[in-house]
């Protein structure tokens, strides 16, 4: 695609999914911000998609918007969350929202500006000032030939995996092998990890909802 | 003349405007096909359904003549004075067929014409919205529920690709690489609509039935997803166009009787393939909402199920939805396991190098062919099987379907190792 | 409240498998399916069938000679033998009527008729179908044995003022009934 409209879909799409993360916060109605979020979550599936990672895309929007929000409506639901009324403690819980906020967004901000397609950290504003440039802030895996250039130019500090993979625009379907092959050859101990993190959340969940039985 | 010719090539000459314009073309063939399939398939159901139970089933509504009164009244027959014009007498052979088939009243359409009829009068009818639900999210509900399947229907190959002078056209909406999961994530928001549907109509049994809904389609979008991985690995590739050329040069994954199918190793695949394809097929009857899954409207003990509150044209895009999804998931099982539009036995590929329009044509012809059987074997097995219970259901789920489609990911991995 | 535990049946582990029933039941249907298109569909004679599966055709076809003599159908006024008419207008009827479909306002007997007992006749005699409820309660009162319901069953409208029979009407459906009235038969 013409990077100069891949690059504006970009912006309108990060700006619906910024607007209706907005609404999560700002809704009342429990049900009207979790349909918001799954809003949100369409939106983030389709930056994946313009970046040409269709297949993240989609499993964006199969396991979060199709399965795990939907048990959050099921719950939601199930319990009748009224609308929350919000009068005691504002302040308390506005400073610790801020503070877990802020690192979050450090956290994210300073990921970001290392990746090697941030030149010298400079990405998010010169994809500002120099108007829709995206030959200077490529993605992670993108279909655009001059990125995958550019990535295999830079290298990549350690702790985020060395230099990222690249996608080879001329073979289709490379994006679902491409990420297979990582998750598990170089992400493989993570992925494990996190596996047994999830099974264990699982575990205490039953054990938590399971109720003994008296007969 | 010539100048509008030349105009037509320079257009289609350049590669966005002969993209989109083919791209039009193609996504206005599929969203009537489906719908007319939408209409089609109300009328397989309750035809079939009537002759399962030794009934004919809706056979009256045709265009009745007296309609037009240029042809005359019903006493005057128009029919009658053609065959007199023509010669035939009014008792013999031919005019008693003709009122056999009930001819001097009416054009016949076998009773056709009962689904649209159906569709207008419930467009007709008074449009009810309670009081006590929910507006914006009761409005929103139907269209959430129709919606899904037919976008879903982008990425379904409906014949193969042909030629022009221009650049190449694909017989698919969206060749995209994703084609099953794109139709399991679509057609999995149509769940919003259900759940949306129960809770926003703010009464017990829609809410119960909206319930139910989002716990059977969430569990057996997990079994869907599963089930079908076993396949995805025997063709390697995520693309349905090209699932399907594989299928048409080297048979297809259930009946593979040409080209490479034809060897041990490829039946031996076939035992992980019939399982698949059998919890794949009854995942999409979950999915669709059909019986003997369909939990959520069950109406001996839910009334109507989510849509109990809704009237008019709302029920009407709730029915169309449900359909619309049946089609959408034979239309996948067709293209998945059944060679989607593939005609078999190397036909293809020498009616291709004949004439590659002839081709797409019959492809086209046979995918709709085996479409309709398989619409055919949904309404079949719902006016066969009884509903099953509840708990039966999710138990069938999380206690069958996810272990054994575990167990066949891992049984077709072994054959394939060994094979390779 | 006692507690009685159902006997489930024993499922054998080709039953559990569910797939095989699922074929047997899938070949049951099917065989109605194909013997109702051939139109060789069980007990179709018993139906009178005609066509695809055992069904009537209705309007075409109708049963109207198996109808029991009992049938209760549509109330109809009728004329005795001499072509005199029954109803002395006494308006029991109209006072049993369950759902109020009667209304009879009397009237003089024409000059020249040949009742010699009667005093009076009915001016209008008006049933509603769409209230009557054929129980026959009417005839069960009626002392003359001037209203019976017939055998009519096929009441269609396309208004409701249709719906509303008139003493004319109610006649043509009558008829002529002939024997005696008990009332007037000195042997009963």
């Amino acid at each position: 695609m013409n990077p100069a409209i891949s690059a504006l879909l970009f912006y309108l799409f990060a700006l619906a999914a910024l607007v209706s993360a907005i609404g999560v916060i700002v809704l009342r109605n429990p049900v009207s911000s979790a349909l918001s979020l799954a809003l949100c979550f369409g939106f983030v599936a389709a930056i994946f998609f313009n970046m040409g990672a269709a297949f993240l895309g989609i499993t964006q929007i199969i396991v979060y918007a199709g399965a795990i929000l939907v048990l959050f409506l099921f719950i939601i639901m199930m319990l009748d969350v009224k609308s929350e009324d919000h009068t005691s403690g504002l302040l308390r819980h506005s400073v610790v929202g801020v503070l877990v906020a802020g690192m979050l967004a450090g956290m994210i901000s300073s990921a970001a500006l290392r990746l090697p397609g941030a030149v010298g950290g400079s990405c998010p504003w010169h994809a500002f000032t120099e108007s829709l440039c995206s030959e200077l802030c490529p993605a992670a895996a993108s279909t655009d030939p001059s990125a995958s250039e550019l990535q295999a130019s830079i290298s990549a500090p350690a702790p985020y995996g060395g230099a990222l993979p690249t996608l080879d625009p001329a073979k289709r379907g490379a994006d679902a092998k491409l990420l297979g092959q990582n998750l598990f050859s170089h992400y493989n101990l993570t992925l494990v990890i996190l596996g047994f993190a999830l099974l264990a959340g699982c575990v205490g969940a039953v054990s938590v909802g399971r109720r003994l039985r008296r007969d | 003349m010539d100048t509008i010719l030349k105009w037509c090539s320079d257009v289609l000459s350049n590669p966005t405007w002969f993209y989109l314009l083919t791209t039009i073309a193609k996504l206005v063939l599929v969203f009537a096909v489906i719908l007319a399939f939408v209409v089609l398939s109300v009328w397989i159901e309750r035809r079939v359904a009537g002759w399962i139970q030794d009934r004919p089933g809706p056979n009256r509504a045709g265009l009745p003549l007296f309609l037009f009164r240029r042809f005359g009244s019903k006493e005057e027959q128009p029919l009658k004075k053609l065959l007199l014009y023509l010669g035939c007498p009014p008792d013999g052979l031919i005019a008693r067929l003709c009122r056999w088939l009930r001819l001097d009243r009416e054009v016949p359409t076998f009773g056709l014409m009962q689904p649209c009829l159906d569709g207008g009068k419930l467009f007709l009818k008074q449009e009810i919205t309670p009081s006590y639900v929910r507006k914006l999210y009761f409005i929103l509900a139907p269209m959430l529920v129709l919606g899904p399947p037919l976008v879903s229907a982008a990425v379904i190959p409906f014949a193969s690709w042909v030629q022009t002078p221009f650049g190449e056209i694909n017989m698919c909406v969206a060749n995209l690489n994703i084609g099953p999961l794109w139709v399991f994530a679509v057609s999995g928001l149509s769940v919003y609509g259900l759940t949306l549907a129960g809770w926003s109509s703010n009464s017990k049994y829609p809410f119960l039935g909206g319930l139910r809904a989002t716990a059977q389609l969430i569990s057996y979008e997990v079994a869907m997803g599963l089930s079908v991985i076993p396949l995805l690995m025997m063709f390697g590739t995520l693309n349905l166009q090209e699932i399907v050329q594989s299928q048409a040069q080297n048979g297809w994954t259930l009946l593979p009787f040409w080209g490479e199918g034809l060897s041990v190793q490829r039946w031996i695949l076939c035992v992980p393939m019939l399982i698949s394809f059998i919890m794949f097929a009854t995942c999409i009857f979950a999915e669709a909402n059909r019986t003997p899954f369909d939990m959520a409207e069950c109406e001996t003990d839910l009334v109507g199920g989510y849509h109990t509150e809704y009237s008019s044209m709302k029920f009407a895009s709730f029915f169309m939805g449900e359909y619309a999804a049946m089609v959408i998931g034979s239309a996948l099982v067709v293209t998945l396991f059944l060679g989607g539009w593939s005609i078999g036995f190397g036909i293809d590929e020498a009616l291709a190098s004949y004439n590659e329009w002839l081709a797409v044509l019959c492809q086209l012809v046979i995918f709709l062919f085996k479409l309709l059987a398989f619409i055919f074997f949904f309404v079949w097995v719902r006016w066969t099987l009884p509903r099953f219970r509840w708990d039966q259901v999710m138990k069938l789920c999380w206690l069958v379907f996810v272990e054994l489609a575990v167990l066949n990911i891992a049984l077709t991995a072994v054959i394939m190792y060994f094979i390779h | 409240m006692a507690y009685i535990p159902v006997k489930r049946p024993k499922f054998s582990i080709l039953d559990r498998i569910y797939v095989v029933e699922l074929v047997k039941g899938l070949g049951i249907t099917l065989k109605h399916l194909v013997l109702s298109l051939l139109g060789k569909s069980r007990s179709k004679k018993d139906f009178n069938g005609a066509g695809v599966g055992a069904c009537m055709p209705f309007p075409e076809q109708r049963w109207d000679s198996h109808l029991p003599s009992y049938y209760r159908g549509a109330p109809s006024l009728v004329r005795g033998e001499d072509g005199r008419e029954r109803c002395v207008s006494c308006q029991l009827c109209e006072f049993i009527c369950p759902a109020r479909a009667i209304r009879v306002v009397p009237g003089s007997v024409a000059p020249g008729a040949t009742a010699a007992k009667q005093e009076k006749a009915p001016a209008e005699f008006e049933i509603d179908m769409l209230r009557c409820i054929y129980c026959g309660m009417c005839q069960e009162v009626c002392p003359e044995q001037a209203i019976f319901l017939s055998q009519q069953y096929l009441i269609t409208l396309t208004d409701r003022k249709q719906a509303v029979r008139n003493k004319e009407q109610l006649y043509r459906l009558g008829g002529i009934r002939k024997g005696l009235i008990n009332k007037w038969n000195q042997y009963k």
